[in-house]
């Protein structure tokens, strides 16, 4: 059996001027369905540019990345982006809520346009902010909006939740209710979560650590038996 | 300078903000182009025209008089001082072959021609005799080509014969004249269809007239004023007045002049008429001794001829009788022959009887001799015896008794007588023996007697028969001689008589002549005198000859085009202000925006410890920069383009040359520094604020704006009704209020000119329609000669009723009036229909609030036209002052105000005319109406033109098409609007939207990482954008009605009414194009944000 993920000698150059600058040098690895995988790594080492790659926001140059058994590397712009619609859930670092919409419209904006969305208003208050639901991002905390986001992303019941750094713009217990919102995700939803952090703290909670320096995977280690996030500590 | 990096900062910012600087520049170059470019327009028209009536001499004047102009008249305008003066001939014709109608004005070669200068087109003057150049209007290019040979043939009733030496000329080229600047309209004539096609010009000595026909007079002074400006127009006023004085006295004077030379000639046209009387009279009695002498001639003949007869019957007859005379003769002589031979024959008898006689007598004879001698003896012896017994007797005689005695004495007695007896009877013896004896001497001397009378008879019948012979041969002689002389006499009475018939056939020939000259001359003397009369009554009734006074004004192309001028000067007024609100507008917008994202350098420079001066300095620079690129090259595109472009639209109607670009140091400054003003306000205003705050502030990002619950939501019966993408657009919407604010009034600004473009075009174009078309239903105007003599009155009726193809006439009194109310004056035209039923199929009164409701001609009271109305400031129920051309003045109430574009009107109803003046209306207009489609005008034209009782025919259409062709070209301006409000639109639209998309740029990375298709993203911007159009389109249209309303009436001039009505696809057609406009926005913005680094967008801010 094939993984659920599978990128493969995957390239991805970005060239200004005379110099190219190969971001990723030929990445590989596999996920499965149903995993909390964290993609680790320091500032620049190409992680983020796997995390946009496999949210189908960027092209591959070279190599095959397959989610599902569909290899996303040569869609158009127009499939990537029903990919990204129908099968993806982002979560950023600083939220990227539409701050003219209440969180539970936040959370509308993507269910709307998704096939099978989930209730706006069940998913928020799955993670934790029933009661906070008319509340603009304005009004909100860095992690109640990073939940909201959460919430946003989940309520398409995306195939992939992708993360970038979700903790990065917040406090250590804020951090990890939010990790542990998106721990507990994978069974809720039954997504697939990826984490990108350049924390190596977070990985022992992961069932699986796919760690990137320079471009290229360093390690891909599958974790049996990961930390409860409770345990993890930074 | 020492802050070089602020400057190199301020120009990379440019650079990088390429798209921002150049909305500003071309918000600013369209605004300035606009403002410059349409002001410059009208004085750029003026200033063409006037540099044109310069170099070819405009006139300032034209003299005219009814009654034509003489020498006297030629030299006392030549007398004014300071003056050029032309006095010309000219007249109306039609050209043959064509029908066309030409004004034939004369020209000398030989004098330099120093007012209304010609400019050849193509060819020449002309230059000889029977040379003519034609006036550039297409109309004459597109028939004749140089070397035509063009005829003329009276339109009227006065043969061209007697205007001109010849008729046929020949075209030598084509001219423009700075009189007609107008390309083909050139007004009315009398000839012909009553429109004239283009002037003309021939030879001065090709005319052949008594009078000059008009005179033209240029000031040197008015070349110091510019046409149509209010100097010039001060200079006419001076001028006029001069003119007015100068020929104060002159009608008075031709007037004089005039019946003296009117009454010579009719006292010799009556001479001439007594002449021909006389000479006629002189031929009757010509003709009445010519008969007379014929009359006598044939008596003469019939007596000559009667005599010849007698005489021949008389000589016949005489030779007749003396032939039977001759005849007779000869029978008589026959018979005298017969008897001289029985004479002959009886003498011859006779003598032999006689000698047988003779012998038997004598001795007869002489027996009875002796007898007698014995009875003797006897007788002597008886006697003696007695002689005794007597003396014995004797002797006894005393003795016897006496009774024997008596008896012896008787017996004695007795005894003697008886001797005596028997003596006696012896002497009767004797005797008869002589007698006897004598008796045959006798015999034989009668035989003798008788031989010689035979003889003589015979002799005498011999000469008889001579005679007879020579009488004979006289008589045939004489019988020759008489047929001779009748057969002359016959030759020379057969020759009289047919010298009599000669004469006779001359003589009737010459009556009949007579006669008939008689009769035509009779005819003729009798028109004569009347026509005499006539002459004699007009010349007794002869008005003073009015002299007319015309200035440029006069000509209608000149004072259409200043009035075209005046309106784009009008247009100029408004429509650049608005540009430039909205081009400040945006330039405010596009600073706040620009200010907003220096933010955090403007926090690192305060940070560094740069004055605020010098920090602002970059944004100020950065406005001017632009602004001060768009004002220059806006001014330069401006003054090129805008009124070359009207120009054009105008040089299509107008002859005037093409126009240079002018520059304008006032629209020029204002310009610049208006639009210095409006992007340093602008810059102004964003920058004070952000410099207000402290470094600090400014160096942290700006937050977001803060969501905010709107008011709908606060109505959840409205708020749950709506989608979700339309809560979010109605929230967006009301998030950047600002934003919102400034596209609904740069959209509104927009539509609003848009639909101001478009209804000045409705208010333009409908007006001939509705005028024409609605309001006057007629075709035609006739103007009828009032004074006109009954029986051209009668033809001329005759004529309208005889022409089938017009459906209805109306008779009208029609003048040119002026009416006052409250100090405002205006001239009008009042008008008094015959027959107010049938007015309104000739005039539709329409109420001029309520088009459903038409008025009738009260019988007391007027209808005024809404223009007036305005202009008099009166309503319903005043009264206005109706002034005459005589110095008399009427009162009337107006009872109703109308729908009415062109000119003024006052509509009386006869009654209320009468109740107003005390007067009839003398009607002295014609209105025809028929179907155009059936009839052409100039059919008509020529019809009645023909009848002595018109005076002229104006023909609705040529009214309509001149008025419309003026006002059609008032659509390029509309256009240029269109254009420019539709440029405006676009660059308004686009920045907005620009503006919006990139301070949202994160928020739409985010959603079309959530996987919004692009449409979706676009529609998510533009959902709000719409919206904000939509509003900005119904507000534009609310302020469209209003800034069109302004706009008509700053261009509208006195004597016109614009339409107030805009269409309704006017309404659509900004509304769609504003939509168009703003669709397009979209489709650019749609690669704009198809193309956005949503990586790059969503990358954390560190």
């Amino acid at each position: 059996m094939t993984a659920y993920i599978t990128v493969k000698d995957e390239y991805k150059r970005y060239s200004s001027g005379e110099t190219t600058v190969v971001a990723n040098d030929g990445i590989t690895f596999d996920i499965e369905k149903n995993e909390f995988a964290v993609i680790v790594g320091p500032s620049g080492a190409g992680k983020t540019t796997v995390l946009n790659i496999l949210g189908g926001m960027d092209f591959a140059d070279e190599g095959d990345v397959i989610i599902d058994g569909t290899n996303i590397v040569g869609f158009s712009e127009k499939q990537l982006t029903k990919y990204r619609r129908d099968d993806v859930g982002f979560v950023f670092q600083n939220y990227n809520l539409i701050p003219n919409l209440t969180a539970k419209e936040n959370v509308e904006l993507a269910a709307e346009i998704s096939p099978d969305a989930l209730d706006a208003a069940e998913v928020l208050k799955s993670v934790g902010l029933g009661h906070r639901m008319d509340n603009f991002p304005a009004q909100l905390s860095g992690g109640e909006q990073q939940r909201v986001a959460i919430a946003r992303a989940l309520a398409k019941q995306p195939k992939l939740l992708l993360c970038d750094e979700p903790t990065g713009a917040l406090d250590y217990e804020t951090g990890k209710k939010v990790l542990e919102i998106l721990n507990k995700s994978k069974e809720e939803y039954n997504a697939t979560v990826v984490v990108i952090t350049h924390n190596r703290a977070i990985s022992p909670m992961a069932d699986r650590v796919i760690d990137i320096n320079n471009a290229k995977v360093r390690s891909m280690t599958v974790n049996e038996n990961p930390t409860p996030v409770q345990d993890i500590e930074w | 300078m020492k802050k070089t990096a602020l400057w190199k900062d301020t120009f990379r910012e440019i650079w990088k903000t390429k798209t921002r600087f150049l909305s500003i520049f071309a918000i600013i170059l369209l605004g300035v182009a606009f403002f410059a470019g349409i002001s410059a327009t009208g004085p750029v028209m003026i200033q063409t025209a006037d540099d044109y009536y310069q170099e070819h001499d405009l006139m300032d004047f034209q003299i005219l008089s009814t009654y034509g102009l003489n020498d006297d008249d030629k030299s006392l305008l030549e007398s004014v001082e300071g003056s050029t003066v032309e006095t010309l001939y000219s007249s109306d014709v039609v050209m043959n072959q064509t029908g066309m109608t030409s004004k034939i004005y004369g020209y000398n070669p030989e004098d330099q021609k120093e007012i209304n200068d010609f400019t050849i087109l193509e060819g020449r003057l002309p230059e000889k005799s029977g040379e003519i150049s034609l006036d550039s209007t297409s109309t004459y290019q597109n028939t004749y080509a140089i070397g035509d040979v063009i005829e003329l043939e009276s339109g009227t009733d006065d043969a061209y014969e007697d205007t001109f030496k010849q008729l046929e000329f020949e075209v030598v080229g084509f001219v423009k004249s700075p009189l007609y600047v107008e390309s083909d309209t050139r007004g009315n004539t009398q000839a012909g269809s009553g429109t004239l096609d283009g002037f003309s010009v021939i030879l001065e000595e090709d005319f052949d007239v008594e009078y000059y026909t008009e005179s033209f007079i240029r000031f040197d002074e008015s070349s110091q004023y510019e046409a149509y400006s209010d100097e010039y127009d001060a200079f006419v006023t001076e001028k006029t007045a001069e003119l007015e004085t100068l020929v104060e006295n002159r009608p008075q004077e031709r007037l004089a002049e005039i019946r003296a030379e009117g009454q010579e000639e009719i006292d010799d046209g009556y001479e001439e008429i007594e002449s021909a009387e006389k000479e006629l009279e002189d031929a009757r009695i010509e003709l009445q001794d010519a008969r007379r002498e014929l009359d006598e001639g044939w008596a003469a003949y019939e007596d000559g001829l009667a005599e010849l007869e007698q005489e021949e019957s008389n000589a016949r007859a005489e030779i007749e009788s003396r032939r039977a005379e001759i005849e007779q003769g000869e029978a008589q002589i026959q018979s005298a022959r017969t008897e001289l031979q029985d004479a002959q024959a009886e003498i011859d008898a006779g003598r032999y009887r006689l000698e047988e006689e003779r012998q038997a007598s004598e001795a007869q004879l002489a027996s009875s001799e002796q007898e007698i001698a014995n009875g003797r003896q006897q007788i002597e012896a008886a006697r003696q015896e007695l002689d005794a017994a007597e003396q014995q007797l004797q002797a006894s005689a005393g003795q016897l008794p006496e009774e024997q005695l008596a008896i012896a004495q008787q017996e004695l007695e007795n005894n003697r007588a008886q001797i005596a007896a028997q003596e006696q009877e012896l002497e009767q013896g004797e005797q008869a023996i002589v007698q006897g004896r004598q008796q045959l001497q006798d015999a034989a001397a009668e035989l003798d007697q008788a031989q010689q009378q035979v003889t003589n008879g015979l002799a005498e019948l011999e000469s008889q028969e001579a005679e007879v012979a020579s009488g004979t041969q006289q008589l045939d002689e004489a019988e020759a001689t008489l047929e001779s002389e009748i057969a002359n006499g016959r030759t020379e009475l057969e020759d009289a008589r047919v010298e009599l018939e000669d004469g006779e056939a001359e003589y009737q020939e010459g009556l009949e002549t007579f006669e008939n000259e008689r009769e035509d001359a009779e005819i003729e003397i009798a028109d004569a005198r009347v026509e005499l009369e006539e002459a004699q009554d007009d010349l007794d009734n002869l008005d003073d000859p009015e002299y007319l006074i015309n200035d440029r004004s006069y000509f209608a192309g000149y004072s259409e085009y200043g009035e075209n001028a005046e309106r784009i000067g009008a247009i100029a007024q408004i429509f650049p202000v608005f540009f430039f609100l909205l081009a400040a507008l945006i330039s405010l917008t596009t600073m706040t925006r620009m200010v907003d994202e220096g933010r955090s350098q403007i926090g690192t420079m305060k940070a560094l410890g740069y004055k605020n001066s010098d920090i602002s300095l970059k944004y100020f620079v950065y406005a001017f920069l632009a602004t001060i690129m768009g004002a220059v090259i806006g001014l330069g595109i401006g003054y090129w383009v805008f009124p070359s472009v009207i120009m054009d639209a105008y040089g299509s109607l107008y002859n005037l040359p093409d126009i240079g670009v002018q520059f304008y140091w006032s629209y020029s400054i204002i310009s610049i520094l208006a639009s210095l003003c409006a992007t340093g306000l602008a810059t102004l205003v964003s920058v004070r604020i952000s410099l207000k705050s402290n470094a600090s502030d400014l160096l942290r990002p700006k937050a977001p704006k803060k969501g905010k619950r709107i008011l709908i939501e606060r109505m959840p019966f409205l708020w749950n009704r709506f989608s979700f993408t339309q809560k979010v657009a109605s929230r967006n919407l009301f998030r950047y209020k600002g934003r919102m604010l400034m596209t609904i009034i740069g959209v509104a600004g927009c539509t609003a000119l848009l639909l101001t473009g478009f209804g000045l075009s409705d208010s333009i174009a409908n007006i001939g329609g509705i005028q024409y078309g609605e309001i006057n239903l007629y075709q035609a105007i006739v103007s009828e000669n009032s004074e006109a003599e009954q029986s051209d009155l009668e033809n001329y009726e005759g004529t309208l009723n005889g022409m089938s193809e017009i459906d209805e006439n109306l008779r009208v009194e029609q003048n040119t009036f002026t009416a006052e109310a409250d100090g405002n004056r205006q001239d009008i035209n009042l008008f008094v229909p015959e027959d107010t039923e049938k007015l309104k199929d000739f005039v539709v009164l329409k109420d001029k609030q309520d088009p459903e409701k038409v008025y009738d001609l009260p019988d007391e009271g007027a209808i005024i036209t809404e223009k007036l109305a305005d202009l008099l400031d009166i309503s319903v129920g005043d009264r206005i002052q109706i002034n005459g051309n005589d110095q008399e003045v009427y009162d009337v109430e107006v009872k109703g105000t109308v729908e009415h574009y062109f000119q003024h009107f006052v509509y009386l109803s006869p009654e209320a005319f009468e109740g107003a003046t005390g007067e009839e209306p003398v009607y002295n207009t014609r209105l025809l109406e028929y179907d155009t489609d059936e009839v052409e005008d100039t059919a008509v034209g020529q019809l009645l033109n023909a009848e002595e009782a018109v005076q002229g025919v104006t023909f609705v259409s040529v009214v309509y098409d001149s008025m419309q062709g003026s006002l059609d070209s008032l659509d390029v301006v509309t256009l240029v609007i269109i254009i420019s409000a539709a440029t405006l639109a676009f660059i308004v639209l686009y920045n907005l939207t620009n503006i919006n998309v990139s301070e949202r740029e994160r928020e739409l990375s985010t959603i079309k990482v959530l996987g919004f298709y692009d449409k979706e993203v676009t529609m998510y911007v533009y959902r709000e954008n719409l919206v904000l159009t939509l509003m900005g389109i119904i507000f534009g249209l609310g302020l469209g009605v209003i800034m069109h309303r302004f706009v008509i009436n700053t261009a509208e001039v006195d004597m016109m009414r614009f339409s107030r009505h805009i269409n309704f696809t006017s309404y659509l057609y900004s509304g769609l194009l504003t939509f168009l406009f703003s669709g397009l926005v979209m489709i650019l913005m749609h690669f704009k944000l198809k193309y956005i680094d949503m990586i790059e967008a969503l990358k954390a801010q560190e």
